[in-house]
């Protein structure tokens, strides 16, 4: 029984270099391809892909047959060509599994440890595979623990290495070499280091002596170059990943430069102030933007795994999923549409919406969305809305508001022209700036004699008479009226049927708001009634005039006769006296000292001539009185009538006291008067009615007062009364209805009374009958009166003086 | 009581008037001197001892000045007035004996100090009677403080 050995084996450290080295510079080439299946679409994704996973296979497969050559057998070893190729196709179909799970756009743990199982299993079969594909006559065995850790390495590395390569963001570019190389490195690490452990866990058994041209020492590699189909297979296998790195190499600017581009897209993607993202066939969203996200309110990882769907307003959401139906289908390239999102706080915002599909031959994959806030300008088209929606309310209000007082206005307009139109006195009428008349009222029809019909568009200077039209009058006065605003003047107008009146005219030039001269109103005014009256009272003030200064000239006349007068009453009283009391004095002297030698008749004459002088200077004295009465100021003062009488009364008792007279006078008859004039008034009267009641043996003589609306004073006596017939020449001067040898007296003395009631302001009359006795009434002016002090002295009750 | 000897200076120009106060002042038994001026001028120069009365003793004071005021030359008033503003004559009694009765010569002569103002009567009894109770009054019942000046001199 031949004895089982253990192989001695031995390792060509060069070549196990090269298998290290072979493994990191096809882990390279594979990862660069299935890197650059992310930016890629449709056909070019999945060549990239079956590219980086042949080239995977290739350097797992091509590592572990250099490896191979790199250990020193005692004996050649012959393969089994099926196998090896079957080695070859588990590894090429396992990487691509694992890069087919790692290749998406979300990647998650679990997607790294399938992948990475996928890959650690492509290697772990390829190894196991080609170490089966071995033909010598020698047993293996394998180490449990180095083997199950061959197997773990392998998956650990491999799943190392893919998230290096498909979860890392892509860098700068010099990093993102570093970055590729680091996982190669790793890659190489998984494949050469799940070899090499799975290399140490085997152990190499033959019987001793049973294999031809075996060597105790290992000089002879398990691999050799002469093995046709392995050589052709790993210069297959190098040329490949030498035409990859080459090709690599070439598109590396291309790809530098759209990396940069995708560098710069996606920095413009991610900073631009529009909102853009990538959104999923199905809605979900893929990508967003910084801009989207604070749109839409959410931090950039919330919303994967949403769909666009449940962040649009649920009313806007059936118009959108018609468009994108629509889109969908191919009927259209892209739609925009402005509608509302919910905000992550459920408040809506508006947003302008450009939804564009991307397709990748004709295949749908997916859609670009950019999205503007318009939230903004919705608010401030909202605000316009209302705000014109207030404006409007307010100019319909105003347009109300406006009728009214147009409404106002008309009926104003419509009341002034009535009060224009029924004017009668005035002519009032519209002149258009150029004189043609546009209005015409009542009393312009009176004045001037036209009717509207007849005169309106007319030019006004139809009233102006042909000289006036002559000398542009007309004209002058439009011109003057339209420079100073007014015109005023005065002069002959010419009516319709040709007469001419005198005209007072009045021109306001009238403006519109804007200050342009729209007319001028015209006032005609008929001044022949106004030149006739003042004329007239010129006329009559001339008069007036006249005889003012006749009245002038005759009350200084009058003032100098009364001075004369004055003179020639005092020249009487003084000088004429003066001669009587001659006459007088010397008659008494002869009667006196003479007596005894005139006889009886020339005593008789001298007694006449003496008569005669004291007669004369009675009439003088009676003459000076009346006189002075009617001259010289009054001094009004309240007056007692009734003292007055009483005193007169008194004083006429004391002079006869044999008479018998009853005198009744009333008490406190206060008026405002003169006193010295009432005095010498009431004497005369009650004289005259004791002088004409002295034929009577009993007289009864009255002072009282009737009160018929004004106090009517009288002075009744029962004496010889008089005549009524000659009653009129009773307050006469000098005039008397009695001789003087009945009843003497110089007939001054009713004169002087009339005189003295009229200076009053009174009226004096008179009631007699002959025998019967007469009565003389008098009152005083309301003017003088005062009201009167009631007198206090009972002894003033009326009283009844007897004798 | 009667002081004969002391003269009344009857200023009137009337002759009727003069020779009927002469007539009356006989008549009441009045034995003064009756000196007659005709004009204010006469009573004046009497009084003062001027002009035809040059040299004369005006301390010889009239006893009364009957005085007419319608006069020739200077008036009644003026002549009282010149009495009334002389020391010498400033306490001669001074009646105005006149015809007229106006208000306004009875104002102004009394204004102007006279002692008595009486209208001449037509009634030539009741003229007698005037002169008569002025001679009594004025002559012996009135007390003058010139007088005992005069008899002290």
């Amino acid at each position: 029984m031949p004895n089982i050995v253990e192989i001695k084996t031995h390792w060509e450290t060069q070549l196990v270099a090269l298998s290290v080295l072979i493994a990191i510079f096809g882990s390279y080439i594979a990862l660069d391809f299935a890197g650059r299946m992310k930016s890629v679409q449709g056909l070019n994704r999945a060549l990239w892909g079956m590219g980086s996973a042949l080239m995977m296979g290739l350097a797992i497969w091509t590592m572990h047959f250099v490896g191979m050559m790199a250990l020193m057998m005692p004996m050649p070893v012959a393969y089994d060509e099926r196998l090896v190729v079957l080695s070859i196709l588990a590894a090429i179909a396992g990487s691509g599994i694992a890069f087919a799970i790692m290749n998406r756009p979300t990647l998650n743990w679990s997607h790294v440890i399938a992948g990475s199982i996928a890959m650690g299993l492509a290697i772990f079969v390829m190894h196991y595979t080609g170490m089966a594909s071995m033909q010598m006559h020698v047993w293996i065995r394998y180490e449990p623990v180095l083997f199950i850790l061959s197997v773990i390495i392998a998956i650990i590395a491999s799943a190392a290495a893919l998230w290096i390569t498909f979860r890392l963001k892509r860098q700068e570019s010099d990093v993102w070499f570093w970055q590729k190389l680091v996982s190669a490195v790793v890659m190489g690490f998984a494949v050469s280091g799940m070899h090499y452990t799975g290399m140490a866990a085997a152990h190499y058994f033959h019987m001793e002596n049973t294999i031809p041209g075996m060597n105790i020492v290992p000089t002879v590699g398990t691999f050799k170059l002469s093995d046709l189909l392995i050589t052709a297979s790993i210069l297959f296998g190098l040329t490949l990943l030498l035409l990859s790195a080459l090709l690599t190499s070439e598109r590396q600017a291309a790809l530098d430069s759209a990396q940069e581009s995708e560098k710069r897209f996606l920095a413009t993607f991610e900073q631009v102030a529009t909102g853009m993202a990538l959104v999923g066939l199905q809605g979900e969203w893929l990508k967003l933007n910084q801009k989207y996200c604070e749109i839409l309110g959410y931090y950039p990882g919330e919303l994967l795994g949403m769909t666009f769907q449940a962040t649009t307003y649920p009313a806007d959401l059936e118009v959108e999923m018609k468009l994108y139906q629509k889109l969908l289908a191919g009927g259209i390239n892209f739609y925009k549409l402005e509608k509302r999102h919910i905000r992550k706080d459920g408040v809506p915002v508006w947003v302008d919406l450009t939804v564009s599909l991307i397709r990748e031959l004709g295949k749908p994959l997916y859609t670009v969305v950019v999205a503007e806030d318009i939230s903004e300008r919705k608010k401030a088209q909202e605000d316009l809305y209302q705000l014109n929606e207030e404006l409007e309310q307010r100019v319909r209000e105003r347009v109300e508001e406006l009728e009214v007082l147009n409404a106002e206005l008309l009926l104003n307009e419509e009341r002034f022209r009535l009060i224009v139109e029924s004017v009668k006195d005035y002519a009032i009428m519209m002149l258009s700036p150029d004189g043609t008349i546009l209005t015409w009222n009542k009393g312009a029809i009176q004045i001037m004699g036209y009717t509207p019909e007849e005169i309106i568009g007319q030019p006004f200077t139809k009233f102006y008479p042909p000289e006036a039209i002559q000398s542009r009058w007309p004209n002058h006065e439009l011109k003057i009226a339209k420079e100073q605003g007014r015109f005023e003047d005065e002069g002959w107008r010419v009516r319709k049927d040709g007469s001419r009146f005198c005209a007072n005219v009045i021109l306001t030039a009238l403006y519109d708001s804007k200050g342009s001269l729209i007319g001028f109103a015209k006032i005609t005014r008929d001044l022949t009634e106004q030149k006739k009256a003042q004329e007239e009272l010129q006329a009559s003030e001339q008069k007036y005039r006249e005889l003012s200064e006749t009245l002038q000239f005759q009350s200084t006349q009058l003032g100098t006769l009364n001075k004369e007068l004055e003179a020639f009453c005092y020249s009487v009283s003084h000088d004429l006296r003066a001669p009587l009391r001659g006459i007088d004095g010397f008659s008494q002297i002869l009667l006196e000292q003479y007596n005894n030698q005139l006889d009886e008749q020339g005593q008789h004459y001298l007694s006449r001539v003496r008569q005669g002088s004291q007669q004369m200077g009675k009439l003088i004295d009676d003459m000076l009185q009346l006189s002075r009465l009617t001259r010289g100021e009054m001094s009004i003062q309240p007056v007692n009538l009734s003292e007055l009488a009483k005193e007169i009364t008194h004083d006429l008792q004391e002079r006869e006291p044999e008479r018998h007279v009853e005198f009744v006078i009333a008490d406190d008859l206060m008026v405002n008067g003169d006193e010295h004039l009432l005095q010498a008034a009431i004497q005369n009267l009650l004289d005259n009615a004791w002088k004409y009641t002295s034929k009577h043996a009993q007289a009864h003589i009255e002072f009282g007062v009737k009160n018929n609306g004004q106090p009517t004073y009288f002075v009744r006596d029962d004496g010889a009364g008089f005549d009524m017939k000659y009653a009129g020449k009773l307050f006469g001067a000098f005039q008397r209805l009695h001789g003087n040898a009945e009843f003497p007296g110089t007939g001054v003395g009713l004169a002087t009374v009339a005189r003295i009631i009229h200076r009053h302001g009174g009226e004096i009359w008179t009631q007699a009958e002959i025998e019967k006795g007469a009565t003389f009434y008098f009152t005083l002016s309301n003017t003088s009166r005062k009201p009167m002090e009631k007198n206090s002295d009972d002894t003033a009750k009326q009283g009844h003086f007897v004798s | 009581m009667i002081q004969p000897n002391r003269a009344i200076l009857l200023v009137e120009d009337n002759p009727v008037d003069e020779e009927l106060t002469v007539i009356a002042f006989e008549k009441s038994h009045i034995g003064n001197e009756l000196v007659i001026a005709r004009d204010g001028v006469e009573a004046l120069d009497y009084l003062f001892g001027t002009g035809a009365y040059e040299g004369r003793n005006v301390q010889d004071r009239p006893q009364l000045v009957l005085l007419d005021l319608k006069l020739p030359k200077v008036d009644g008033l003026e002549v009282l007035r010149a009495i009334r503003n002389n020391e010498l004559t400033r306490n001669t009694p001074v009646v105005v004996l006149t015809s007229s009765k106006e208000q306004r010569d009875l104002v102004d002569a009394y204004n102007l100090g006279t002692n008595a103002y009486v209208r001449k009567p037509v009634d030539f009894s009741e003229f007698a009677e005037a002169i008569k109770q002025l001679g009594l009054f004025w002559l012996i019942l009135n007390e003058s403080p010139e007088l005992f000046v005069k008899q002290n001199v």
